[in-house]
């Protein structure tokens, strides 16, 4: 086991979203979580990242038998934790370069690692570079700034590749791309799968799945899974609409 | 009344720091016409609207006294050698409480009648050219501490710069402050001209050569004549214990370039005046500054652009980082005269805040008279933005080094206007020390 959460239940601002979710994910697995808007995906997931504003009111949280729920964002990150956010922030004034690589000697230290050297670093940027086509003159620049709505996506992998983390949740990474940047962006996960990590893939449509196939597919409706189910199931929902879970309910 | 009792006994004890220096009749003149206004003026209170948010009790309930004779001999090169920009080849002239230290100086000859020396020396010397300039521009009439340094000051720069004279060295002005004794009061007056079409870039550096109080009076006035330009860059670093009022005043003729970087990283208590008269047609003007306060430092900076004639730009970018119980000011006025069609005036300050008990007062003041014009000013204070926070620490990096890197990003963003590589890596790295002292408070 992976991570393991039990009866997770979380309110934002007095307003109760996730109503007691349960969901195991193992080493080498990807779970789709599908659900109509305010269903509590983006809950979940800023949850499961340590995000500011989140009241946890019930359940737990474990990731390799610790308690996730008790760990700064930071700690969850070096414990192998991404988060490829839906709307990646701009911060002008610092570079990707400086950025990224202050972030991946963070994570080593805190595993015990030595630190990368500049040239060491330049090497990995660039072999990873080519997983999601993403050019060298934008991580010149400063974080994310200018950068397109697709090319943000693609730098949120990029990432990734360069964190190596054991569990990858990917939140809403499709909400604003064209088939061309989707490609991409599915290539580079697809790339990264191994036996090893493991990846929550949340989104509303079922379109990235047919690129990024997952071997487990859960409906989130109202701050619950309501039905869980292979691949097959992200089909029927593409058929049938959210409509038929929640009429079966 | 204390308080009124400490203020005059501290006026009377200035105006009996009064001597004459030696220099030629038309300054003493001018020197005693300034000591009898500061005497009318006395200090300004909270009660005056340039003053209103900065209290001078801390400043006024010091023993300040003059500082002994000495010659500095003492003081060798290496000792000073780590205030000077590093990579750069400079004329410095280097001022130990106030007094130049030719043997400290280094001004390379030149022929092209360039003229870089102590102002006690060029009184006697240059004095055509002195008596043509000197307190023409500062005026003293309602600034009480101008009319103090005018009265007190013996000693500063005296800058020329004949026509056309494209000056290849940076002018380096090295003022170190509390030398020797502690608590003890000292005026700086530098003089520059830049004659037509000639162009300078100068340094101007105020630092503690050690943890002793001082207090000092520096003020400038600069003409920037037809066609010349100037890079000015000024530098202010002194210890925790040092009380610095600093009076800029810079007079541009038509067709001039001034560019001016305002860097305050130190001082207990720190107070620019930065004034731009734009006496002619299509002058342009840049002014950049950062002031980074810490604990309880407090650090005000008064701007003032005139744009006293038509077809000018003016542009204004200063920011402000303030942590624990430090307090910033900043009043950026802008007049557009009647006359002043075509003018362009922008002025933006950006301020965060690292702490709850820190105190930022910013105020645009801008009076616009004429119609054809484009103006426009912001201010703002906040907090380092959470969610930027957040996507740093989501990446594995630590809270603290996360706010560390936004909170030099922020900086950055001013210090990218710094186009001279050496300069620019100087204030970078002191910026970046004086942002390590603050990490973990906030």
């Amino acid at each position: 086991m992976l991570i393991e959460i039990k009866n997770l239940q979380a309110r934002v601002e007095e307003k109760e979203i996730l109503k007691g979710i349960n969901l195991t994910v193992n080493p080498g697995e990807v779970h789709a979580i599908m659900g109509p808007n305010g269903s509590g995906k983006s809950t979940l997931a800023s949850v499961l990242t340590g995000r500011n504003g989140y009241e946890v009111t019930g359940g737990e949280v474990l990731y390799k038998a610790q308690d996730l729920l008790d760990m700064a964002p930071e700690k969850r990150a070096q414990a192998g934790i991404f988060l490829a956010f839906q709307y990646p922030v701009e911060i002008p004034g610092v570079s990707t370069t400086t950025f990224l690589r202050t972030a991946v000697n963070e994570i080593r230290k805190a595993r015990g690692e030595n630190e990368m050297d500049a040239s060491a670093f330049l090497s990995m940027m660039k072999e990873k570079m080519k997983l999601v086509e993403i050019d060298q003159k934008l991580l010149s620049r400063s974080l994310n700034e200018g950068f397109s709505g697709g090319e943000k996506k693609r730098n949120e992998i990029f990432q990734m590749a360069m964190l190596e983390p054991e569990l990858a949740i990917l939140d809403e990474t499709d909400s604003g791309l064209d088939i061309d940047a989707l490609r991409i962006v599915a290539n580079g996960v697809n790339s990264l799968r191994s036996p090893k990590n493991a990846f929550i893939v949340i989104t509303h449509y079922q379109r990235l799945l047919d690129y990024i196939i997952p071997d487990f597919v859960h409906v989130l409706y109202m701050g619950r899974i309501v039905k869980s189910g292979g691949k097959e199931l992200a089909y029927e929902l593409e058929e049938k609409g959210y409509d038929w879970i929640t009429r079966e309910l | 009344m204390d308080t009124q009792i400490q203020n005059i006994s501290l006026k009377d004890k200035f105006l009996g720091f009064f001597h004459e220096d030696g220099g030629p009749k038309f300054i003493d003149t001018i020197r005693r016409e300034a000591l009898h206004r500061f005497e009318e003026l006395g200090f300004p209170t909270l009660k005056h609207e340039d003053w209103k948010y900065t209290s001078l009790a801390g400043l006024l309930k010091m023993d300040w006294q003059e500082y002994p004779e000495n010659d500095y001999s003492e003081i060798k090169q290496v000792d000073i050698q780590h205030f000077l920009v590093p990579g750069l080849c400079c004329d410095y002239l280097i001022f130990v409480n106030g007094k130049y230290v030719k043997h400290l100086s280094k001004v390379h000859e030149n022929t092209n009648g360039v003229i870089i020396e102590s102002f006690a020396d060029a009184q006697n010397l240059d004095n055509d050219i002195i008596e043509k300039h000197f307190s023409k521009y500062a005026h003293y009439q309602n600034n009480a501490f101008v009319a103090l340094n005018t009265a007190l000051a013996f000693d500063g720069a005296f800058v020329y710069l004949p026509k056309g004279v494209q000056h290849t060295h940076t002018i380096q002005l090295v003022n170190i402050t509390g030398y020797g004794q502690a608590e003890c009061f000292s005026n700086t007056r530098n003089l520059i001209i830049i004659e037509e079409g000639a162009k300078a870039e100068i340094v101007e550096n105020t630092i503690s050569f050690s943890a002793l109080a001082s207090f000092n009076t520096i003020v400038s006035e600069l003409v920037v004549s037809k066609k010349a330009q100037l890079n000015y860059y000024k530098s202010q670093s002194e210890n925790e214990s040092a009380y610095q009022v600093n009076f800029t005043q810079i007079d541009q003729e038509k067709d001039s370039l001034c560019n001016t970087y305002t860097s305050c990283l130190g001082g207990k208590f720190l107070r620019n005046d930065l004034n731009f008269l734009l006496n002619d047609s299509h002058c342009e003007s840049h002014m950049f500054g950062l002031y980074i306060g810490n604990k309880q430092q407090l650090i005000d900076n008064h701007t003032f652009v005139d744009h006293a004639n038509p077809d000018c730009f003016s542009n204004e970018f200063y920011k402000g980082i303030i942590a624990n119980q430090a307090v910033a000011v900043f009043n950026g006025k802008i007049i557009v005269r009647p006359d002043a069609q075509k003018t362009n005036a922008y002025q933006s300050n950006k301020n965060i805040l690292l702490s709850d008990e820190g105190r930022i007062n910013t105020k645009p003041q801008l009076e616009i008279f004429a119609d054809d014009v484009k103006c426009s000013h912001g201010a703002t204070t906040g907090q380092l933005d959470d969610e930027a926070l957040f996507y740093l620490r989501s990446r594995g990096i630590g809270e603290e080094k996360a706010r560390a890197m936004l909170t030099l990003a922020f900086a950055e963003d001013v210090l990218e206007n710094i186009k001279q590589p050496e300069i620019k890596v100087w204030i970078e790295e002191q910026v970046e020390a004086k942002l390590k002292t603050i990490a973990g408070n906030g």
